[in-house]
């Protein structure tokens, strides 16, 4: 599931710097508040593989 | 309740609040009547598809994520509103009205005669209305 961060302070879903997951957000179209600034997409946090010797 | 003056609507477009952004409002609510008149008898309608359309006139804001900044992207789109007599809470006496899957056909990001606030004139047309009263 897709998160995003509220940028701006007149979203109504929302308030500014909290983050939802895309659910919360049905009817709405995320493209265009993307695009208007008011969300911006929260980046997964990849975690780094450790590769042990032995599968190598 | 008496007569109600319009003093503070509740506009959202998209989940955006843009009352303080507009200064008129209108949500016209229509089921297309289908005709189902047979020989001997008058005319007899049921209702058919939700028609809804909703006209709102923006005060042109280009400011970063206000008037200029929402719409623009929604134009083409299908998008939800919210609208309201009154910005207070819901309740029987102050119900909202959505309606979703409403779609946005033009936009006029500059508009105006010499010497008159720039607006932008929305109308929304089809979609889905609920009304919520709690």
């Amino acid at each position: 599931m897709t998160s995003y961060k509220v940028l701006s302070n007149n979203f109504s879903v929302g308030k500014q710097g909290e983050v939802l997951d895309s659910a919360l957000l049905d009817g709405c179209n995320i493209e265009a508040l993307v695009e208007a600034g008011h969300l911006a997409e929260v980046s997964a946090k990849v975690s780094k593989t450790v590769t042990s010797e032995q599968e190598k | 309740m008496a007569q109600l003056v319009l003093k503070n609507a509740y506009i959202t477009v998209n989940g955006v609040t843009l009352s303080n952004r507009a200064n008129s409002v209108e949500l016209n609510y229509e089921v297309e009547s289908v005709e189902v008149t047979a020989f001997g008898g008058n005319r007899s309608f049921v209702g058919g598809l939700q028609n809804n359309t909703t006209t709102i006139e923006f005060m042109q804001d280009f400011a970063a994520a206000n008037v200029e900044a929402t719409i623009f992207p929604l134009v083409g789109t299908q998008t939800t509103l919210i609208l309201a007599a009154d910005g207070g809470a819901v309740s029987a006496t102050n119900p909202f009205y959505t309606v979703s899957g409403t779609y946005l056909a033009s936009h006029t990001p500059v508009a105006g005669a010499v010497g008159e606030l720039a607006m932008t004139s929305l109308t929304f047309t089809g979609g889905t209305l609920v009304k919520t009263t709690s």
